[in-house]
C-alpha cells in the first residue's frame, strides 16, 4: 500500500516538475533576427520599415529645411497570409517624425477621432472658446505615402520557398506626381 | 645561427598575418567606422568602409567577403553617432544577409538624421 502510494506520488511531482519545466517564460531580444516560421515576421517588418525610411530620407522629396506634410494610406496586402500592415506604416511614420525632417498629418484612419476631438471642444459651456481648436484650421498634405506587399510562394514536399516584394510610393497631391518610390525584397526558405 | 633566423622568418610570417586579418581599408573613412563581431563569426572579412556624408546625411558603404568555400548566413546592424560621439536613436533591429561562397557583398545604409557623423558595423553569426 505504501510503495503504491509512493510510486503514485513520485509520478505525480515528475508531471508537475515537466510542466513546470516547459513553460518557462524569458525576454528575448526585440530587435533579434527572427526565424521562428516562414510567415512574414517580426525582423521582416523592422528591416522594412528600416530600409523604407532610410531611403525617403535621402530622397528629393526632403529638401533641406522644407519638412513636407505626409499622410499614411494603406499598405495593400496582395499576399495570401494576414499581415498587420498598419505596423509597417506606423514604424515608418514614428522612424521618420523621430528624424524631424518630415511632418505628418492626420490620415483617414484616425480622421474620425480628430473631428470628435474638435466638435468636442466646440462646447461652450465646457471649454473656454479662447483655447479650443475651430474649425476649418486642419492643414492638408502635400503628399500621401501608400503602397503594397505582395508574395510568391513555392512548395514541394521538401521545401517552401517565400518571395516577398513590399513596395511604397510618395505622391504629390496637388499635381499627382510620384516622387518617392522604393522596393524591399525578402526571401525566406524553410527546408 | 639556424635558430634565430627560423624565429625572425615565423615573427615576420606571424606579424603579416595578424596584419592581414585585422586590417581593412577605410576610404573617405568616418572617425571610427569600426566593425565589431558578436560571438564568433567564422570566415567573414571585412573588405573596406566608406562614409560618405550626402546632403548632410551619413551614408556608408561596406564590403564583406564569405572567404569560406560554403554559404553563410550572417546577421548585421549598424549604431550611429553624433559629433559627441553619443549613440543616435534607439538602436536598430538585427538584419540578416546571405553570403554564397566566396562572394564579396556590398551593405549601404544611411543615417537614421543629419547629426549622424559615425557608425559602428557589428556581425554576428
Amino acid at each position: 500500500m505504501v510503495k503504491r502510494f509512493a510510486t503514485v506520488f513520485l509520478t505525480l511531482v515528475s508531471i508537475a516538475l515537466t510542466i513546470g519545466c516547459s513553460n518557462e517564460v524569458r525576454y528575448g531580444d526585440p530587435k533579434g533576427v527572427e526565424n521562428v516560421s516562414i510567415e512574414f515576421g517580426s525582423t521582416d517588418l523592422q528591416k522594412v520599415a528600416e530600409e523604407m525610411t532610410r531611403s525617403l530620407l535621402v530622397s528629393n522629396l526632403v529638401v533641406e529645411g522644407n519638412r513636407p506634410l505626409i499622410t499614411v494610406q494603406d499598405v495593400k496586402n496582395f499576399t495570401s497570409e494576414y499581415i498587420d500592415t498598419r505596423g509597417i506604416t506606423d514604424t515608418i511614420r514614428t522612424e521618420l517624425s523621430r528624424s524631424g525632417v518630415v511632418r505628418f498629418v492626420v490620415d483617414e484612419a484616425a480622421m474620425e477621432q480628430q473631428i470628435s476631438e474638435i466638435e468636442r471642444q466646440q462646447n461652450e459651456e465646457y471649454y473656454d472658446q479662447e483655447t479650443t481648436a475651430e474649425k476649418g484650421n486642419m492643414v492638408g498634405a502635400g503628399y500621401r505615402l501608400e503602397g503594397s506587399i505582395r508574395s510568391i510562394v513555392k512548395q514541394n514536399k521538401d521545401v517552401k520557398d517565400v518571395y516577398y516584394k513590399v513596395n511604397l510610393q510618395v505622391w504629390d497631391v496637388r499635381t499627382g506626381i510620384m516622387e518617392w518610390s522604393e522596393e524591399t525584397e525578402i526571401r525566406k526558405i524553410r527546408d | 645561427m639556424k635558430t634565430p633566423l627560423i624565429r625572425l622568418c615565423f615573427s615576420i610570417a606571424m606579424i603579416a598575418l595578424l596584419s592581414s586579418c585585422s586590417v581593412f581599408s577605410k576610404k573617405n573613412a568616418c572617425p571610427n567606422g569600426d566593425v565589431v563581431f558578436v560571438g564568433d563569426v567564422d570566415d567573414i572579412d571585412v573588405v573596406s568602409v566608406s562614409c560618405v556624408p550626402r546632403d548632410g546625411v551619413l551614408r556608408v558603404i561596406v564590403e564583406l567577403l564569405n572567404d569560406s568555400d560554403e554559404e553563410r548566413s550572417i546577421a548585421y546592424r549598424f549604431d550611429w553617432y553624433d559629433k559627441d560621439e553619443l549613440v543616435i536613436g534607439k538602436e536598430e533591429s538585427w538584419k540578416p544577409l546571405f553570403l554564397y561562397p566566396k562572394e564579396v557583398k556590398t551593405l549601404r545604409a544611411t543615417a537614421p538624421n543629419l547629426l549622424a557623423v559615425d557608425t559602428k558595423l557589428s556581425i554576428k553569426q
